[in-house]
């Protein structure tokens, strides 16, 4: 068995410049906002996972591919004989994730091969993109009354300063009644009540600090306790509530130094 | 260390415990975009690149735990969007370099003179990057970048561990001419293709 290498970091004959340069390199992260990013990532599934393909993979999701995939796919279904679970209902909206996630597997066992150079590979989309149209019916029915929850939460944030928190919680209830409960879906709805919190920073800060707090008490054994607690601190220190503020801020820093809301609060601090 | 037996977001099949893409998406959708910048994509198609990744990863079936690590199986699946984005797009290098020094630019908390070396680091080490072929470059930066073992690459990538091994070698020669050379010439605009290879 051959030694594992030393990395260039590690080994005293790298030169120090080099090595200078590569630590940067370690240490630099892109930042890249998790929640926006799964959030979208949400909408892409629930429309079908092909929805969200951008010039980055539309490529490979040709007719061909479609067409293939879909013999390949059903090819891999019979060979599966006959299945004693009953047929999935595709129910929209978050749901959908998991069950997709589920489903996903039995069609996509190989696809090691260089999918660009087989388009076969890409048979699981069409197998997606047909469950996606099984929920056409279902996730118009929930759409517009999303908008017309957003909408009035916005004109009555608008018209009046209290009554925040009693709202965010109906939007925290309200999210918390989509989908079916498991896993995948909680972090789902949460990551985009997450997102919707955060869009208030910078313009409604009491709106921000209410979804917030009323996100971090609906998911409390959710994935996003720091984002959450993040998002309440920026929103304080907006409010210029600077005991709460810089109280909350260094408690913050002390569980999560790193995080990804670890820089803006050290410059929300700075700042005061 | 994560906690790969969370029910909440394994699936338990037949097998062995699967990691579904949205737990996949919260623990590694950072990396994902890192390893992609540094695979050359520039700032405002990474969160493409990212969707796109965690979309293959959904089709695949999630994640399912064995020699690869989810970093390296990621890898793998970024490595091959890069790549089939590149061969369409053909999009300038210039974003990539000028957008990665921009990025490290922009973090605050250290003076603007720290800033200014650390740009210029980011940027030596991306250019020295820019110049290793996309196999040899996805190697290197696994290994000497985020800490992976050659083993879990090879699984990751679908390589043998000697390939891991032979591209590592060729990569870090390559990668310390480019950086030499780049120490010791003048400072230049950023953002030059060296070489670009798909």
């Amino acid at each position: 068995m051959t030694q594992e290498p030393t990395r260039l970091l590690d080994d005293v004959t790298t030169s120090a410049g080099l090595r200078r340069d590569l630590t940067a390199a370690v240490r630099h992260r892109v930042p890249y906002d998790a929640g926006a990013g799964a959030a979208r990532f949400e909408a892409s599934l629930a429309k079908g996972a092909g929805a969200a393909s951008s010039g980055w993979g539309a490529g490979t999701l040709g007719l061909g591919a479609l067409i293939l995939g879909g013999l390949i796919g059903a090819g891999l279904w019979l060979s599966r004989g006959p299945d004693p679970s009953p047929p999935e209902v595709a129910l929209g909206g978050a749901g959908v994730t998991a069950r997709s996630v589920q489903a996903a597997p039995e069609t996509v066992l190989e696809d090691r091969v260089q999918e660009t150079d087989r388009p076969g590979a890409q048979g699981p989309v069409a197998v997606l993109e047909d469950r996606s149209g099984e929920t056409a019916g279902a996730a118009p029915a929930e759409a517009p009354e999303e908008v017309v929850e957003d909408m009035s939460e916005r004109s009555a944030a608008d018209a009046r300063g209290d009554g925040k928190k009693a709202r965010a919680r109906k939007a925290a209830r309200v999210e918390a009644a989509r989908g079916s409960g498991d896993g995948a879906a909680d972090y789902l709805r949460e990551a985009r009540s997450l997102q919707a919190a955060r869009g208030f920073l910078g313009r409604d800060p009491a709106e921000a600090l209410a979804r917030a707090e009323a996100g971090a008490a609906e998911f409390k054994a959710g994935q996003f306790a720091q984002e959450w607690e993040g998002v309440a601190v920026l929103a304080l220190f907006e409010l210029d509530r600077q005991t709460e503020a810089e109280r909350r801020a260094a408690a913050f820093l002390t569980r999560f130094p790193n995080g990804p809301y670890a820089s803006q609060v050290r410059e929300a601090l700075d700042r005061q | 260390m994560k906690d790969l037996t969370d029910p909440r977001h394994t699936a338990k099949r037949d097998g062995p415990q699967v990691l579904d893409a949205a737990r996949l998406f919260r623990d590694h959708a950072e990396f994902v975009a890192n390893f992609a910048v540094r695979l050359g994509v520039g700032r405002p198609e990474v969160d493409d690149v990212v969707q796109e990744v965690f979309l293959v990863a959904h089709r695949r079936g999630g994640f399912v735990p064995g020699a690869a690590r989810p970093t390296t199986w990621l890898a793998e699946i970024t490595l091959r969007v890069v790549s089939a984005g590149r061969r369409r797009l053909r999009r300038s290098r210039e974003d990539a370099d000028t957008e990665a020094v921009a990025a490290a630019t922009a973090q605050g908390g250290s003076s603007p003179g720290e800033q200014a070396e650390t740009s210029e680091a980011l940027r030596r080490v991306q250019q020295a990057l820019d110049t290793l072929e996309e196999g040899k470059r996805a190697v290197f930066i696994l290994f000497e970048l985020e800490g992976e073992s050659c083993e879990a690459i090879a699984a990751g990538l679908g390589i043998p561990i000697g390939t891991v091994y032979s591209r590592l070698h060729k990569a870090r020669k390559q990668f310390m001419e480019a950086h030499a050379r780049l120490v010791a010439g003048p400072p230049r605009p950023l953002a030059r293709s060296q070489t670009v290879t798909s």
